[in-house]
């Protein structure tokens, strides 16, 4: 006979065994920082951070599209972004973008999952136009 | 990782108040997430899931101890309400809770082996799925003696007139709830009232399972649902009665542990499909799609989430139960029973207005023939079963 109590220890181990499975996922799945040159079309489906300077922002809605430029740039979108994250994408400020790489109309671009300010200081050689 | 704990936590908060709400399902609340912008990939994945698994679990409690049931546990309410009527409702949910955790932790370790094998899978089943159902619909009118087989064929042509009639040639919004609404809630309750059914006082006493019955159980749940996530058209409630009666005779507790399994394991199965075929298959499956485009570590996602979400709802239906299962018979059974009609009514008008109420109508009387008639009434499932067939075979 199965008595409740095996159940009940059962279910206990399932949420232990669960959180333990949680806890390796959250550790393989840690963002490769990479610079923007090495987003590239094998990157398409992976999860990275970049940092770099914030070079272009539109919002559409709830919507960020902005451009992160660390002597390369990406073109990135973020859906339903929080107000931190809009207030972090203005131009020129510093920051550190996680997300997916995908294409988009043949382009690669980062679909953003967060934005924070960049911890580290950036040295960026930038580009004659985008001092304009 | 505080953060995949907050999601799961509260995805097994939702699962609770969707399992418990009749007429309000996991897919819904689902799509409505991702449609309302709700968008936080793995975040929303590991909600959606957590949701999904105790939605599976929490159901079976308005399914067995009020006759309410939805669209994917309705063959829970017949076993389960013969058993509340006999003081033991707490067992009859815990035969379900048993299922869907022996189910998820099967669905979990056959995991390999089903995503190497589900591209095959898909080009065998659907051949033959016609075929099996057939059989199935031969055997429900064999498995009757004398007279009560022209009974049985009587419901079975009148169960699958109506499912031809609303879930192929004119279908409308939720018209299987509508349908099993009637089939297997009204009709209960109905009996019940002119029967002037008595609640016995529930035993609470703690219940021992007989093991034979959750390793019969639990083997048919993961073999129907692992089927049922790969076949379009076919869901865990049709799974759970064609395993049944392929696998020959079924004692009620091996049966209920089958339905909890099932309703479980399907949405780990649905999910497994999804990672090797690109298939959705439910909503939740829908929800990840579009929510985790890099699906590379969504096993581990999936086995994480759903372990921890069917530890909390072993422990959360268990509780709930008992604590209704303690006060229940304080209540007049009838006027519970009425309450329960009456909420069914507005819930069936809500999803799917007059049309549905008059679907939910026909089907209670279908059913009512099988019982007054003493045939079973799960003969009523032809009403899916022959739509199904149809479907398969591109009528």
């Amino acid at each position: 006979m199965l008595r409740e109590y095996w159940l009940n220890r059962l279910a206990l181990g399932c949420s232990v065994a669960g959180v333990l499975l949680l806890f390796c996922y959250s550790l393989s799945v840690q963002p490769k920082e990479l610079p923007v040159s090495e987003i590239e079309r094998s990157k398409v489906g992976s999860r990275v951070s970049v940092q770099g300077m914030i070079e272009w922002s539109h919002e559409s809605g709830s919507t960020l599209l902005f451009t992160v430029f660390d002597g390369n740039r990406v073109n990135a979108v973020m859906f339903n972004a929080r107000p931190e994250e809009r207030l972090a994408v203005r131009k020129g400020s510093f920051v550190r973008v996680t997300g997916l790489v995908k294409e988009y109309h043949g382009k690669l671009e980062l679909v953003a999952e967060r934005i924070e300010p960049a911890k580290e200081s950036l040295s960026i050689e930038l580009p004659g136009h985008a001092n304009d | 990782m505080i953060e995949l704990l907050l999601f799961a936590l509260a995805g097994c908060a939702l699962g609770v108040f969707t399992g418990l709400t009749p007429g309000i399902h996991v897919n819904t609340v689902s799509l409505i997430a991702l449609t309302l912008g709700f968008y936080s990939g793995t975040g929303l994945v590991v909600l959606v899931i957590a949701m999904g698994i105790t939605h599976s679990f929490v159901d079976f409690v308005p399914s067995i101890l009020f006759g309410a049931p939805d669209a994917d546990n309705f063959l829970g309410v017949l076993p389960g309400h013969r058993m509340l009527l006999q003081g033991q409702g707490l067992k009859a949910v815990q035969l379900t809770v048993a299922g869907g955790l022996f189910g998820a932790m099967g669905a979990i370790l056959l995991a390999p082996v089903f995503l190497a094998f589900v591209s095959a899978l898909y080009e065998f089943l659907p051949a033959v799925i016609p075929f099996i159902l057939t059989l199935v619909l031969g055997l429900m009118v064999l498995s009757e003696h004398g007279v009560k087989k022209a009974y049985a064929l009587l419901v079975i042509l009148l169960s699958a007139l109506l499912g031809i009639s609303v879930l192929r040639l004119n279908p409308f919004g939720n018209a299987l709830m509508a349908s099993v609404t009637g089939f297997f809630a009204v009709s209960t309750l109905v009996y019940s009232l002119v029967k002037n059914s008595v609640l016995k006082r529930q035993i609470q006493s703690k219940s021992e399972i007989r093991e034979k019955s959750v390793v019969e159980g639990s083997l048919l749940s993961i073999a129907g649902a692992g089927t049922v996530s790969i076949l379009p058209g076919i869901g865990p409630g049709q799974a759970a009665f064609i395993a049944a009666k392929l696998g020959g005779k079924t004692k009620t507790g091996a049966y209920l542990v089958m339905l909890g399994g099932i309703n479980t394991a399907n949405i780990i199965f649905s999910l497994l499909t999804l990672i090797a075929a690109g298939r959705i298959r439910t909503g939740v499956a829908a929800v990840v799609s579009q929510a985790l485009p890099d699906k590379s570590m969504l096993v581990f996602l999936l086995a994480g989430t759903a372990l921890f979400a069917v530890g909390f709802s072993v422990l959360v239906t268990n509780a709930i139960a008992g604590f209704i299962l303690k006060r229940v018979h304080l209540v007049p059974y009838r006027k519970v029973n009425i309450a329960i009609l009456g909420l069914l009514a507005v819930v069936v008008f809500l999803a799917s207005g007059v049309y549905g109420l008059l679907v939910s109508c026909v089907s209670a009387a279908i059913a009512l023939i099988a019982v007054t008639k003493k045939v079973k009434r799960t003969h009523c499932m032809a009403f899916l079963i022959v739509p199904t067939i149809m479907l398969y075979l591109g009528l």
